[in-house]
């Protein structure tokens, strides 16, 4: 057991050393996210009256299109120098690694995006409870988010030009969360946190997500070294 | 049936057989339901002769379903099992489902125009199907992409089988954000509602599309089983040498 907890914070402290020693390349996403706000703003004619209706749907956009950039190389890293197999031959089970894998992208990729959504909502001159509803929105629905990237990721190991496949086979499994967490982060301003139906209908997706997503991501990883 | 039909030869038998019947079927049920649906039926009070349309495009999006259904079944049994057929099973009705949900879609546009006033509403139901071919348009690019043809399949029946099990979630929010946004909503009369004249065509259509389904899967693997063969056989001797070039 203790030996097994190694493992998994051990995979997970890797990703974040590598990350770290990237050049930077880690925050990639976040300037991706800055970039697409700003570029939405400029193409809809920066008038705050017209923005900030669109705000939330552009500041999720931007978050689930950044997102998805950021799975190709989850796994297929890995892959290619042969760590897998380490992992695999180490006796780890495939998804105690993918869900190692998953909580390190959750800590390099969304960690960032919600500590900077103030200043996402600031570009929008939005009011202080959609940034509330956004902020939760983005904790409650992320571990659907991740889960389903890394299922995509896992699929396309060793594709060629995978990127835009990627977005093609994670997007209908993002819909849903799309649709709830923009409603949810509008419709949060005047109730408590549970009573809001659609962060019940998000939490309820993420963990079907994490049940369906982390074992299907082991599975995909599996026929690489079959 | 399924463990009767797993064995090869027994199922090139059974197709050699069920595929030209299934194609005849199709030929004549599609043929007399076009009948019954353009000429021998009344035309609505409302729409007038658009409604035919509907002859075309219901069945369709059934047949469409269907198959992804199908899918993700023939997925499973191969996920489970590793039996190749049901690999070829799923690949083979990845192709004629898309088709039909496209089908669907485009003669639910040109209804839309007649009947609505426009070619595409975000109506749940019409998002939901529009989904649907972006999950049958996913499945195909697996199989073309990954060289491997195996490991092709491995992964094309875990996306089909992940994204059969989102799609009543899918369906489930869609359906609940457009009632949010879309307060007048139109929706088709209920099928057991229909008089006779009416769904007989219907029904004609349908089962004349799932024929037309069957013929077209089941001669597409016999064709797989036919090209798995010769790949199988020695390449014929060289009968001629460097030197005589």
């Amino acid at each position: 057991m203790n030996r097994l907890r190694n493992r998994f914070g051990g995979v997970i402290i890797r990703d974040i050393r590598i990350a770290l020693r990237s050049g930077g390349a880690w925050l990639l996403g976040l300037v991706f996210f800055a970039v697409f706000l700003s570029m939405s703003a400029i193409a809809l004619g920066g008038e705050f009256k017209t923005l900030r209706p669109l705000a939330p749907a552009l500041i999720w956009l931007a978050v689930v299109f950044s997102l998805l950039f950021s799975f190709e190389h989850l796994f297929s890293d890995d892959a290619e120098d042969g760590s897998l197999e380490h992992i695999k031959l180490s006796g780890m089970s495939m998804n105690a690694y993918v869900l190692a894998k998953v909580c390190a992208h959750w800590l390099l990729a969304i960690l960032p995006l919600i500590i900077a959504l103030p200043l996402a909502v600031l570009l929008f001159d939005l009011p202080t409870d959609i940034l509330l509803g956004l902020f939760v929105s983005m904790v409650i629905a992320s571990p659907a988010l991740v889960c389903y990237g890394a299922f995509s990721g896992a699929c396309l190991v060793g594709f060629k030009g995978g990127g835009f496949l990627l977005v093609l086979l994670t997007i209908p499994l993002v819909i849903p969360v799309l649709i709830f967490a923009v409603s949810g982060a509008v419709s949060f301003q005047d109730a408590s946190l549970f009573q809001v139906l659609e962060f019940q209908a998000l939490a309820g997706i993420s963990l079907i997500a994490a049940a369906i997503g982390i074992p299907a991501a082991a599975a995909a990883l599996n026929t690489v070294m079959e | 049936m399924i463990s009767f039909l797993a064995n090869p030869l027994r199922f090139k038998k059974f197709a050699n057989v069920a595929a030209p019947i299934f194609g005849l079927l199709a030929l004549f049920l599609i043929g007399s339901g076009l009948y019954f649906g353009l000429y021998n039926s009344p035309e609505d009070q409302l729409q007038g002769h658009s409604v035919r349309i509907m002859y075309v495009h219901v069945p369709a999006v059934w047949t469409g379903m269907a198959a992804y259904a199908g899918m993700a079944f023939a997925s499973l049994l191969a996920y489970i099992w590793r039996h190749p057929l049901s690999d070829e099973l799923a690949r083979a009705l990845a192709l004629p489902g898309a088709a039909f949900t496209a089908l669907g879609l485009l003669t639910g546009s040109l209804w839309g125009k007649t009947s609505w006033g426009t070619y595409w509403q975000w109506d749940g139901r019409m998002t939901s199907t529009l989904i649907l071919l972006f999950l049958f348009i996913g499945y195909m690019a697996v199989w073309a992409g990954i060289d491997d043809k195996r490991r092709a399949a491995r992964i094309a029946g875990l996306v089909a089988m992940v994204g059969s099990i989102n799609l009543p979630i899918i369906k489930f929010s869609v359906d609940w954000w457009n009632t949010l946004h879309q307060t007048s909503s139109v929706s088709m009369p209920d099928a057991p509602g229909l008089p006779g004249s009416i769904l007989l065509p219907l029904m004609l259509m349908t089962f004349g599309y799932t024929f037309f389904l069957g013929w077209l899967v089941l001669s597409k693997m016999l064709n797989k089983i036919a090209s798995a063969k010769t790949r199988r056989k020695r390449p014929a001797a060289a009968t001629t040498t460097l030197e005589k070039l």
